[in-house]
């Protein structure tokens, strides 16, 4: 036990009892090494409750659809929401390419594909703005329409975030903070980016292949 | 064993109300948390007693209808989202990284971030007394009725957007706690070895992180009904109101739960210290936690008893399940102190725990009752529902928060609380609950329903005065913890604090009182649930004296 080895010169004097040195006194030094991995678990907690928001959000949805008599009220082309989701597919890869980059300790490569994925994440940006600039319906116009717009915002509101987070860790990438064992923050990044695609597609198969 | 230099503190942040504000340092932000929600404690049991004065006879005239679902909202939404959730999470920042045997929590900007989302969630709350149509009255589930848009007035989008920074405020605080909890324990420490209150945060913390999300979704519905005209909860338009009670119902009732959980794991913590003995089947105690926390998420249908879509006896029999582990986890609280075969020692944190205790054995055949019968006269529309709940979420989760503060104030602010108002105000909680709550079985049981704001039923005169003293006495005791803090700690008249006051067994208790910024100069190694114990055990002395503070901490520089 710890408290055997103590004696009065084990300790710095510090003018305290020897009843207190016996209490606070111990083997493990305070200044243990940084933990890791606190910004990978707490991104993927994080995630996990936003997958429960979306998880709200699709039971709402699905509870609407019950109600209705024709469903869905308006009918949308799935051409350009494909589109889309196929981009979002693309920062898929793209984002698992820039950890398999800085694992191999290969700084260029992830300096790229980080690029390459904020580059795609602003065109899935666009291409939701896109659409929903130019639907025929507002948010109030059918139950249907409330959750084109819920969803798709959900999405939105969560790749504006992603693009942030991506940047920042961009710009840390650029000053050659992340190495092959050090890209814990590189990783939780991708992680909360992966979310945002699991949000987009849920949100895609929802309301156009399953609508 | 390695002796390294004791930290020098010169890049310590600055103490004292200073640190509140700007500060990240964990104990700082807990506190902090711990100030705005007892602020809202406060404000909600004087709303209270002003309800109850209303029902403490037939037929009384004090508050009109409007006004009165007005102040419930008030009462609800203050009591829940302003006081137990910041309390617990503001609880867990001050504690759990000293529990743990860390230094700090694992994202300390994002706690302070927390902390001042509870209070812009505060502002948009309060700011819901001054719009035009007046406050949302709707009672704290928004629900009766659901509102719609043009009959509630904007009143309501500023409840939405409180209640929603109130709830990701919680959210975020939970996963700081969660990643603190995986990530940062001492050396040693593995999860089966962490105390019991730092336990039981784990699973409420877990439980807040996957029912407040919910919440939040029901909120963004409720948002686009309201202020955008969507009719997703609107019957004749292709909408159903159950939509949003639906999901207030799935974050509602393990939420709920969570906080009383909370406060299981706070006399988890305080009967086996003052038992001296070891908690009786401390593994299964965290194991019934757990099973709770897990079955807090299959008994949301019990919150809509009534509604025909709802699988009424399913969820009666997933909502009785819960009081399985709760009672058990009780049992083992007389279970250690039974098997230790002598008196426990009786300071004010044991007597808080036992009052606790004796809530929680009413509290829960009231909880079992309403369960079974959900559809008669002790369903979730009849004041058997307030009786009940507030029996667990006053008798026990707030109660929980302030046995917590009797036995760690001493800890984090390096003063006891005063015993003797400890004992008046324990007195006065104890009966306050009884009699506030369980006249509130009878009249529900008779039929009173649980949002009526006026009755002619002369009958029901007797339990409902008894009720409004009950309300009364439970005030006056919430201001006298209060009060006791405010005098005890504020105006520093209480006892100065030793570093072990209680002879603890977890690591909180192996720095001083308040512990610095960095928590510990060095840690005792953890090779038990009691490493502390054990420290005192090896050093052959069980009543070791810990220096006071102030010395060390001048001896250290």
């Amino acid at each position: 036990m710890a408290v055997t080895d103590v004696t009065e010169t084990d300790v710095p004097t510090t003018g305290a009892t020897d009843e207190t040195l016996a209490l606070t006194a111990g083997d493990a030094p305070v200044e243990a090494p940084a933990p890791r991995g606190i910004s990978n678990v707490a991104t993927a907690l994080f995630v996990a409750g936003e997958f429960m928001v979306l998880c709200g959000l699709v039971a709402a949805y699905y509870a609407v659809r019950t109600q209705a008599f024709k469903w869905p009220a308006v009918g949308l082309g799935t051409y350009l929401p494909s589109m889309v989701a196929l981009t979002m597919v693309m920062t898929a890869v793209t984002v698992q390419w820039a950890i398999w980059a800085i694992r191999h300790n290969d700084q260029r490569t992830t300096l790229a594909a980080l690029g390459i994925t904020i580059f795609f994440a602003f065109a899935v940006l666009n291409g939701q703005w896109y659409g929903l600039a130019h639907l025929r319906f507002d948010v109030a116009a059918s139950t249907y329409g409330t959750f084109v717009y819920v969803l798709t915002g959900f999405h939105m509101a969560n790749v504006i975030a992603g693009i942030v987070v991506l940047a920042a860790v961009l710009v840390r990438a650029v000053s050659g903070e992340f190495s092959a064992d050090d890209h814990d923050t590189l990783t939780a990044a991708a992680v909360f980016w992966q979310f945002t695609n699991v949000a987009g597609l849920v949100a895609y198969a929802v309301l156009f292949l399953h609508p | 064993m390695t002796s390294a230099d004791p930290i020098a503190t010169p890049t310590d942040p600055p103490q004292g109300y200073g640190a509140w504000l700007g500060g990240t340092d964990h104990k700082s932000v807990g506190t902090f948390c711990l100030v705005l929600a007892f602020v809202f404690l406060l404000t909600g049991a004087a709303l209270a007693v002003v309800l109850r004065t209303q029902l403490a006879q037939p037929n009384l005239d004090v508050l009109a209808r409007k006004p009165y679902l007005q102040l419930l909202t008030f009462h609800g939404t203050f009591s829940f989202f302003l006081f137990l959730l910041p309390a617990w999470i503001g609880l867990g920042f001050a504690l759990v990284p000293l529990q743990v045997g860390a230094p700090r929590l694992a994202m300390p900007r994002l706690a302070a971030f927390t902390a001042w989302l509870f209070v812009a969630g505060a502002g948009f709350l309060i700011a819901t007394a001054f719009v035009q149509k007046g406050a949302p009255a709707n009672g704290w589930s928004m629900d009766y009725p659901v509102p719609l848009h043009g009959v509630s007035g904007h009143g309501v989008e500023l409840w939405i957007l409180g209640v929603g920074l109130a709830g990701v405020a919680t959210m975020l605080g939970a996963v700081n706690l969660l990643t603190t909890m995986l990530r940062m324990r001492a050396p040693g420490m593995t999860l089966g070895r962490m105390p019991m209150f730092a336990w039981s945060l784990l699973v409420t913390s877990a439980v807040f992180l996957l029912a407040v999300p919910v919440l939040l979704a029901g909120l963004i519905v409720l948002y686009v009904d309201h202020h955008m005209g969507a009719h997703v909860l609107r019957p004749n338009l292709g909408g159903d109101p159950l939509i949003w009670r639906t999901l207030f119902a799935f974050f509602a009732y393990p939420a709920m739960w969570a906080t009383v959980l909370a406060a299981l794991g706070v006399v988890s913590e305080i009967v086996p210290v003052f038992a001296k003995a070891p908690l009786l089947n401390r593994r299964t105690v965290i194991f019934a936690l757990s099973t709770a926390g897990t079955l807090a998420f299959v008994g949301w249908g019990s919150e809509l008893a009534g509604e025909t879509t709802i699988p009424q006896t399913l969820f009666s029999v997933t909502s009785i399940l819960i009081l399985g582990p709760v009672a058990f986890v009780m049992l083992s609280w007389l279970g250690t102190i039974a098997l230790t075969r002598r008196p426990p020692r009786l300071h004010a944190p044991m007597l808080q725990a036992i009052g606790l205790l004796t809530c929680l054995a009413l509290g829960l055949p009231a909880m079992f009752v309403m369960q079974a019968f959900a559809r008669g006269g002790a369903g979730h529309t009849s004041q058997w529902w307030v009786g009940a709940w507030h029996q667990m979420l006053v008798g026990v989760a707030t109660f929980g928060i302030l046995a917590a503060l009797y036995y760690w104030a001493p800890k984090l602010w390096g003063r006891h609380l005063n015993a003797g108002i400890g004992g008046l105000q324990l007195l006065t909680v104890v009966v306050g609950v009884d009699l506030a709550f369980i006249p509130l079985l009878v009249v529900g049981a008779q039929g009173m329903h649980r949002r009526q704001s006026v009755y002619s039923t002369s009958s029901w005169g007797a339990a409902n005065l008894l009720s409004t003293i009950g309300a009364y006495l439970l005030a006056a005791g919430i201001a006298l913890f209060i009060l006791n803090v405010f005098v005890s700690v504020v105006l520093k008249r209480g006892k100065v604090a030793t570093d072990d006051p209680w002879e603890g067994d977890t690591l909180e208790w192996a720095t001083t009182s308040p512990p610095p910024a960095h928590n510990f100069d060095r840690l005792p190694d953890v090779r038990s649930s009691r490493p502390v114990h054990d420290l005192r055990e090896a050093a052959g002395e069980s009543d070791v004296e810990l220096a006071p503070a102030p010395e060390l901490v001048e001896a250290n520089a």
